[in-house]
């Protein structure tokens, strides 16, 4: 369980940032100091040294597919290894407290040590010692970096055949070597801390990406939009030679936020009363698209990268930046669709569950539409229907006991989560598919599945007697251990049987079985209509030509593939089932 | 390399003996190189045998070698004090690197080693080369050198004053370099914050020409000149509004530090401005975003956000608007961040959004997770006593969640519903009855305090009260004493009611209670209330003093309690103000007066100015002065105990009399009290709602 980030102690003010893996970075004070300058500087500091050790790892198998938040897993071996680099990064960062600069960009520049990376997989295990406090979650982690490991090894092969583009290939007009006057750079350098002079590219290149992150989740019962969020990103990753001065510009009319009020105002108007996406008749894309124009993209909540001159953004309604090298975050926005709820959501589904409780089976069908273009594809579609083990008790026994069909993908029952997998590939927009698949039942489904455990299934309410897990009684414990160990010797007609075990265990969770979850990933797309509409880049002294690439995806749920951003969506596409997907027939 | 074998204890011995193999053989530097990573790595380890190797280590600063001094600078740094002698005797080396003129880097890190140890000698090396390097040309060596101001200042005062040091600091703020400003910005504020005779001030020139800089700083930099702002008091609502402005584009910051400081900036700003949110329209809602677009950080950073957003919702509710939609919990939220947004939506709650408001709660209340159920029950009952409007809402959302019987739920709700019924007397009877229902699922003595309260005020509309009662004496002499106290009042009240059922029960209890008990406070309780119930029958007097003896003992014991109301947001304007000033830092966390926590540290006031406005007056309830924390702290110190560090959640209990500011209302003192008794809840004071009003109306003007 994850605990307040600020303590105090005995007097003591205790501040930590806590990393995903449990790496806990921990300010302490005594006197009643910034917080959130506090927090926010471990968690730079944090990102810093990852991003040296990530360099580390690149360099050592010159792994030209890079990412923008790819962040190595920091964990104790590593930071053991490299306290040296460690100390290093103290004395720039801070001193006396006060945080100097965290920029990676800047400090690699007159930080020369390298990352202290484990060369093969074998010398990675000998660092392990005799330190056995939370050896579990060590082990996890230790075991993940592993894999990383070997498969950057296996990708070494690859890469090497495959380099044939410039985009590492960066020549540094003077060699900067460890003994020259670091400082006189850092003076330089000073006006834009975060981008050093002498960036020489022989070819010149930016490349935007805009990823869309969607949150949805939709109520089943009441048919009616509970969350349509968008987070996006706009991460850059340029090669640009010089101090070039990079202008975006989008389809929005006003980045800054001065007349959202408006926007909502707008959108409010042309809400459609009741259940907005019974409408079955789409709009015509063209349509869709002027009225996106119309009434502009409510973004909200940007957050711009500090390259970013931000009175231009609110006066001229183009973003000016001066950009770092390599891979940064331009930006990060969030749109909240409650303002515009009359926006299809890009997928729907209409799940049904089907009891026939004489012939013991459960039909469930399944009817996925798409809402995005007719020519976009999404490149993975992967549903997950859970079917509730407290409600029914699955049967299988023969081979007939699980059939499906599906008109497209494939669909598979995953024991362990108690889901039903369907994976679409490449789903085209507009475009209804349905799926049906059948189980049968074990038990007295006349009893066991009754109208009221439905309700208050869907309640989320597991009480009362049907729940046996909540109510164990000493003797059914004892019960328990006689028949593990019945189990474990094979006798008084005990069988081991993993499938049993695993329904046990299923059902002993309190896990949710209430929402239908979808991740895909749609390229080509942004949900909120956001387009980049000009880019132009500018260099006084070299007047190069630069080459813009641009891609938009739209994803939830997924990683993206490919591209310079791999962002890894945080999202949820949900929608919560509610009794009138079920349906009871004798 | 694999470095984390550096990570043994050794002896201080074998170390030495390595340092002699090392200058014997060739490669002596990358040898020796490895002998003082070891050192580093024995410094971490907390080996205190590493000082026996000093004379070796003062040796060693003499090899040119800048990776070799580096390390010894850490060691000297790590071991200086704990053997001030030996580490003296590197002061002549010490003093030839910072006179050295080859090497910045060299200078610089000698700078920071020398100013951070107390050790007299050093402090007076630091003191004698600083005026210098203050005024190097390397603008990282004059930043090394203000930093380093800040360092000695810490140990030797006097020779720091005698200096002039503090006056060379000021004479940097004008520097060309922004850097070097915005850290002798930095230090200045850590010695006025340190020495309560000194006092930072900027002036309007020198304010505008630092918010000039702000665009071309680097974040931290951004954070310190911010910071700075808040030292310059503006004349005229003209300047304030000037800087606001110049402020504004901060808010899009990447750095939420700087996002904060700006807002903090703003908000300070806002006091010199003549009716801010017409000047400027849209702006709360600008606020509002900024604060919102802060979310989606990491759960450490949000948790900041929010506190700092209950600070601004509680002190200047015109100048953020927030949309209560934004701060719907996320299903993977930590514990803290979600208790902390249902803070926030109960002090956004209102007539024209509890419509969005309660379907959320309710889905709380039926999340998979108990804590937050439970949580959000607590949420309905305390909207249901905020918001008249609102609680019939409440109330049948609540009933429908008891039907289920669930137990958590049902306990949670008891505690609750003895508030609202507290609140509106007579109107949710059918919320008790079916409360009363699941009488038997109630086990938490907190529950069974309110439940046996909720019996005994109504004990004439339940059916089956015999049996209830009969559940809850059973178990009296097993009970905590807070429950047995509520038992002994409630069956005295049911007694008073229908004496035909109820004179059994009490008879039982209260012999029970005088009996069997050894609380004193109990067996009080319970002979006082016999002799009010039975000194009919001692005294044997006649009928018609008896019944009117009867007639005061049932006014006495029924009286009805005073109606809570809302009970809210009441922070002492002052201490609001002062963590106004104090945005971002602990004390904004902690939302407690600065002084409380941090014994030491200076008080913020607003300095008055022509353009100051004074704070919208609040209605205050007369009489209430003495709830009121004031501003002196006790004199004991601050104790940190767990239950008041943790994010208030909304069961925490409310201790009024220290001080401590309370952020939701718990309505709790008053459970098993006699009539008669003054209520402490109803001293609080209600904060006005008109300038939220205001607020909104505003925020839809346009440009």
């Amino acid at each position: 369980m994850r605990c307040i980030p600020v303590l105090l102690i005995k007097g003591l003010n205790y501040i930590f940032y806590r990393t995903t893996n449990d790496l806990i970075f921990l300010g302490v004070t005594r006197q009643n100091i910034d917080v959130m300058e506090t927090i926010w500087f471990l968690k730079s500091f944090q990102h810093t040294l990852s991003q040296y050790v990530y360099e580390g790892r690149h360099h050592t198998t010159e792994e030209s597919n890079s990412c923008i938040s790819k962040t190595i897993e920091l964990d104790r071996d590593v930071i053991m290894d490299n306290f040296n680099l460690i100390y290093e990064l103290f004395d720039e960062c801070v001193d006396f407290g006060i945080p100097q600069m965290t920029n990676y960009n800047v400090l690699r520049e007159f930080i020369k040590v390298g990352a202290n990376l484990p060369q093969t997989p074998e010398s990675h295990y000998s660092s392990e010692d005799d330190d056995d406090d939370n050896g579990d979650a060590k082990n996890g982690t230790k075991q993940r970096s592993l894999t990383k490991l070997s498969h950057n090894q296996s990708k070494l092969n690859q890469t090497k055949m495959t380099s044939s583009s410039n985009m590492a290939k960066k020549l540094a007009l003077f060699e900067i070597s460890a003994s020259v006057n670091p400082s006189i750079l850092r003076d330089a350098s000073l006006k834009y801390g975060w981008r050093p002079k002498g960036i020489f590219y022989a070819k010149n290149e930016i490349y935007v990406d805009i990823v869309e992150d969607c949150e949805f989740h939709y109520d089943l019962q009441t048919q009616r939009i509970r969350k349509n969020d968008i987070y996006g990103t706009i991460a850059v990753k340029c090669y640009l030679s010089g101090m070039p001065l990079c202008k975006i510009g989008f389809n929005e009319s006003n980045m800054s936020r001065v007349h959202q009020d408006e926007v909502a105002a707008m959108s409010l108007e042309e809400e459609p009363e009741g259940n907005q996406l019974k409408s079955s008749n789409f709009p015509e894309e063209e349509e869709e698209e002027t009225a996106i124009k119309r009434s502009r993209i409510p973004l909200g909540n940007i957050n711009f990268h500090q390259c970013v001159q931000l009175e231009e953004v609110i006066s001229d309604n183009l973003i000016r930046f001066l950009p770092p090298d390599d891979r940064f975050i331009l930006l990060t926005y969030h749109v909240e669709q409650q303002k515009q709820i009359h926006k299809l959501p890009i997928v729907l589904i209409e799940p049904k569950y089907i009891v026939h409780r004489n012939q013991k089976t459960l039909v469930i069908q399944c009817t996925l539409t798409s809402n995005y273009w007719k020519r976009l594809k999404s490149l993975k579609m992967l549903v997950k229907i859970p079917i509730n083990p407290h409600l029914f008790d699955l049967k299988f026994e023969q081979d007939d006991d699980l059939k499906f069909k599906a008109e497209m993908g494939d669909v598979k029952y995953n024991l362990d989560s108690s889901e039903l997998f369907w994976t679409i590939h490449g789903l085209s927009g507009k475009h209804s598919v349905r799926m049906m698949a059948e189980f049968s039942l074990q038990g007295d489904c006349k009893q066991s599945i009754t109208q009221e455990k439905l309700i208050s299934i869907c309640n989320n309410r597991f009480d009362a007697a049907d729940d046996d897990h909540h109510n164990l009684h000493p003797e059914d414990e004892i019960d328990e251990s006689q028949r593990e160990l019945d189990e474990f010797y094979g006798v008084n007609g005990a069988q081991v049987s993993l499938l049993k075990e695993i329904k046990r265990n299923l059902k002993r969770r309190r896990h949710e079985f209430n929402n239908i979850s979808i991740g895909f990933e749609i390229p080509l797309m942004t949900y909120s209509g956001l387009k980049l509409t000009y880019l132009r880049v500018d260099e006084d002294q070299m007047k190069y030509t630069c080459f813009p690439w641009v891609k938009y995806t739209t994803i939830s749920g997924f990683k993206t593939t490919g591209g310079n951003a791999n962002i890894e969506s945080n999202c949820n596409y949900r929608f919560k089932l509610g009794i009138r997907c079920f349906q009871l027939t004798d | 390399m694999n470095e984390a074998q550096f990570f043994n204890k050794i002896k201080a011995s074998e170390l030495q003996v390595e340092l002699e193999q090392a200058f014997k053989k060739s490669k002596t530097t990358t040898k020796v190189a490895v002998v003082m990573k070891k050192i580093v790595a024995n410094i971490i380890l907390n080996n205190l045998e590493m000082v026996r190797l000093m004379p070796e280590v003062v040796g060693l600063l003499s090899m040119d070698s800048f990776e070799i001094r580096k390390k010894c600078l850490q060691y000297l740094n790590a071991y200086a004090m704990m053997d001030p002698k030996l580490s003296s005797e590197a002061i002549p080396m010490l003093r030839r690197f910072l006179e050295e003129k080859l090497s910045p880097g060299l200078i610089i890190i000698t700078l920071r080693t020398v100013s951070s140890i107390g050790n007299p000698d050093y402090v007076k090396l630091a003191i004698s080369s600083i005026p210098r390097l203050l005024r190097n040309q390397d603008p990282m060596i004059r930043k090394a050198a203000v930093l380093a101001v800040g360092k000695v200042y810490q140990f030797d005062l006097k020779s720091v004053t005698r200096e002039n040091l503090i006056d060379q600091l000021n004479l940097l703020l004008h520097d060309d370099n922004n850097f070097v400003v915005a850290t002798a910005l930095a230090v200045l504020g850590f010695i006025t914050e340190q020495n309560n005779s000194l006092a930072l001030q900027v002036d309007k020139e020198h304010a505008f020409k630092l918010v000039e800089l702000l665009p071309k700083s680097n974040e931290w930099c951004q954070i310190y000149i911010l910071n700075s702002l808040m030292l310059f008091v503006p004349q005229t609502h003209r300047e304030a509004l000037t800087l606001i402005e110049a402020t504004i584009p901060s808010l899009q910051h990447e750095n939420s530090s700087v996002v904060l400081n700006s807002l903090k900036v703003i908000v300070y700003l806002s006091n010199y401005v003549l009716d801010i949110t017409n000047v400027v329209p849209g702006w709360s809602k600008k606020l509002g975003t900024s604060l919102v677009a802060l979310l989606s950080n990491p759960p450490e950073i949000q948790f900041l956000v929010l506190r700092n957003a209950i600070l601004l919702l509680l002190s200047k509710r015109n100048l953020v608007s927030l949309d209560v939609e934004q701060l719907f919990c996320h299903y993977d939220d930590p514990v803290y961040v979600k208790d902390t947004k249902l803070e926030i939506m109960y002090l956004l709650a209102n007539e024209s959004n509890i419509s969005v408001v309660l379907p959320e709660l309710e889905e709380y209340a039926l999340d998979i997770d108990i804590q937050m159920a439970r949580k959000a029950i607590r949420a309905f009952g305390n909207l249901a006593v905020k918001l008249e409007n609102a609680a019939d809402h409440c109330m049948s959302v609540m009933a429908s969640l008891i039907t289920n019987g669930v137990d958590y739920i049902v306990q949670e709700s008891a505690i609750v519903v003895k508030n609202v019924v507290r609140k509106y007397p007579g109107k949710f009877d059918y919320v008790v009855q079916e409360l009363l229902q699941h009488y038997d699922l109630i086990e938490e003595s907190d529950a069974k305090i309110s439940m046996v309260w909720i019996i005994g005020q109504y004990c004439s509309i339940i059916d089956n009260v015999d049996v209830v009662f009969n559940h809850y004496a059973k178990s009296f002499l097993d009970e905590p004493v807070e429950v047995q106290l509520a038992i002994v009042t409630a069956v005295v009240k049911y007694y008073l009611i229908i004496p035909s059922k109820g004179e059994q029960v009490m008879i039982q209890v209260l012999k029970w209670a005088t009996e069997d008990s050894g609380n004193p406070d109990l067996r009080d309780r319970a002979y006082i209330y016999w002799r009010l119930v039975s000194s009919t029958s001692t005294t044997g007097g006649g009928g018609g003093q008896s019944t009117a003896f009867q007639e005061l003992t049932k006014s006495i014991v029924l009286h009805n309690n005073p109606p809570i109301n809302s009970t809210n947001d009441n922070i002492d304007p002052n201490i609001l103000q002062e963590l106004e000033l104090n945005i971002g830092t602990l004390a904004s966390i902690y939302l407690k007066p600065v002084t409380f926590v941090f014994r030491l540290s200076k008080r913020k006031t607003l300095t008055s100015s022509p353009a100051l406005q004074k704070r919208s007056p609040k209605l205050i309830d007369p009489g209430d002065h003495h709830q009121r924390p004031t501003l002196t702290p006790p004199p004991v110190p601050f104790k940190a105990d767990r239950q008041r560090l943790t994010v208030p959640t909304l069961e925490s209990k409310r201790t009024n009399s220290t001080g401590e500011i309370p952020y939701l209302p718990r309505t709790k003192s008053y459970e098993s009290a006699s009539s008669g008794e003054v209520k402490k809840e109803s001293l609080t004071r209600r904060l006005t709602r008109k300038a939220s009003l205001l607020s909104r109306s505003n925020s839809h003007k346009k440009f």
